[in-house]
């Protein structure tokens, strides 16, 4: 074959790849959320950043993982099982701040400080990196029952005498006021409003955590063909409105690794893996639900 | 040609079906000594020391065990709610150490005592040092057979019990172990799980009551 003839012919390979190339980082920028941040701050000009981490748009897409067997879990481990004992109440969607609480540990000693760390700094990175909330923090602890002892003498004492005053005060019977007490009732009433939808939008959920099994696993053991050293983590979370201390859903999420995937032991994945895709995944294809 | 398309596409499947049973074959090969030290090991154990049992338990020689506190709500069956709190009765009424055994349900308290001696059980029990256990139901599942026997996916049997025993008089946590146990059997069912749980939970009251308990060391016992 002449030189000619070859290169005729790698040329259009080469620029079908380039264009294939470049189809795949516009596919990936128009899918991926922070693709869109891009392209947002790119429009907006260099100067205004996106100040907000939330961003719910691509959830509309999304389709829930199956951790129990699917071809990831074949590939690399990590599968995950979740029972959901207690099913959410309410639309997920109305909360954009999430507060994840430190792990307690139910295994005693097993379970480090070190992997406590890591296990919530993991759930908090993976939730920052999907965007779903505007923030995500940790905090140490949370008592619901504090939360919902100061709810209930605020809700239950302060909006109904106000809003009887209110009520009062427009009724039909009331006497005809000046056009300045009008103006002051009308901004009253863009303030009760205002309060009553405030708390939608500020809404925290608050998840904490409990950690009822735990074993870090050996990735020598499993390369032994007798079922031993799996990697373990099961985790109960219990998800709370801040604001009342309602606990909205409770559930358990177990994660494992074996090494009986494709990668065998050599698979990067761990039970924690496995826990936080399926923490991340509940928590996701919720508010893709409510958003829906 | 058509002739040759016809071979070419022949050989091509009896390719794939050789190839696809030869792996079969391969990983069911590889699989047997797994699957034999499973059916031989499958039923595994692991606790952890929550609270190390510090004090002298020998003194107590009458129990109320309560009833468990089921955290999985209807996630697990009543009948394996029951099998568990029943054999956890029977499971140290067969370690013949305690003089007095009261079961109490944690919804009546007050009526549903039943103690093993007779006579005035109150007095009994207000006399002598009184071992209380109680505890949590904190994870159930029953597992996928169906995936166990292709030995894929997250499909075993699990049962976690967190048990707390506690001084009567005084309210104190004398001793707390959270146990799980896990079933990865393929002819593995619940029943023989929820009975190892019983069995373990009373091994533990056992473990603490006729000895004097050393506690350094004791913090877990995961299975490997």
């Amino acid at each position: 074959m002449s030189k000619n003839k070859v290169t005729k012919r790698i040329k259009p390979i080469l620029f079908l790849l380039t264009a294939l190339v470049f189809s795949a980082r516009a596919a990936s920028a128009r899918q991926s959320p922070s693709g869109q941040l891009q392209q947002a701050a790119a429009e907006h000009g260099a100067g205004v950043a996106v100040a907000r981490w939330e961003n719910r748009g691509p959830l509309k897409r999304y389709k829930g993982e199956n951790g129990i067997l699917s071809a990831k879990t074949l590939l690399l481990g990590g599968e995950f099982r979740v029972t959901t004992v207690m099913p959410f109440k309410g639309n997920l969607a109305e909360y954009h701040h999430l507060e994840i609480t430190k792990p307690i540990s139910l295994v005693g000693k097993a379970l480090t400080p070190e992997v406590a760390s890591r296990q919530v700094a993991k759930f908090k990175s993976q939730f920052e990196s999907r965007r779903l909330f505007e923030t995500v923090a940790i905090i140490d602890a949370y008592d619901p029952a504090t939360a919902s002892q100061r709810q209930h003498p605020s809700s239950a004492d302060a909006p109904s005498a106000k809003s009887d005053d209110v009520d009062r005060a427009e009724s039909l019977d009331a006497p005809i006021q000046s056009f300045d007490d009008l103006i002051a009732h009308d901004k009253r009433r863009a303030l009760a409003e205002g309060a009553g939808q405030q708390p939608a939008a500020d809404k925290t959920l608050v998840v904490v955590i409990e950690v009822l099994d735990y074993a870090k696993g050996s990735r020598l053991k499993q390369a032994l063909p007798l079922d031993l050293a799996k990697s373990i983590l099961t985790v109960r979370f219990r998800f709370y409105d801040k604001s009342t201390g309602e606990e909205i859903g409770r559930q358990v999420i177990s994660g494992q690794s074996d090494g009986s995937s494709l990668l065998g032991p050599l698979s990067p994945r761990d039970g924690l893996s496995g826990v936080a895709d399926g923490f991340i995944d509940q928590v996701t294809r919720r508010v893709a639900a409510s958003e829906k | 040609m058509s002739m040759l398309k016809k071979v070419l596409y022949l050989t091509t499947t009896l390719a794939l079906i050789a190839g696809g049973t030869g792996c079969n074959l391969r990983s069911v090969a590889t699989s047997v000594p797994s699957r034999v030290f499973r059916e031989v090991h499958g039923l595994r154990v692991r606790s952890y020391q929550m609270t190390p049992v510090a004090n002298d338990l020998r003194q107590y020689k009458a129990i109320e065990i309560h009833k468990l506190n089921n955290l999985m709500l209807d996630e697990i069956p009543a009948q394996s709610v029951e099998q568990l709190n029943v054999g956890i009765v029977k499971q140290i009424r067969s370690l013949n150490h305690f003089d007095h055994i009261a079961v109490i349900d944690g919804a009546n308290a007050a009526q549903e005592q039943q103690a093993d001696q007779p006579g005035d059980e109150n007095t009994v029990t207000v006399l002598q040092p009184t071992l209380v256990l109680e505890g949590y139901i904190d994870d159930f599942t029953p597992g996928i057979p169906k995936l166990r026997y292709i030995e894929k996916g997250n499909n075993h049997a699990i049962l976690t019990v967190r048990i707390m025993l506690k001084d009567k008089l005084t309210a104190q946590v004398l001793g707390q172990m959270n146990i799980t146990v896990e079933n990865t059997r393929i002819t593995s069912n619940v029943e023989r799980m929820v009975g190892k749980s019983a069995e373990e939970v009373a091994r533990y009251v056992r473990r603490n009551s006729t000895r004097l308990n050393e506690t350094k060391g004791a913090h877990a016992n995961v299975q490997k």
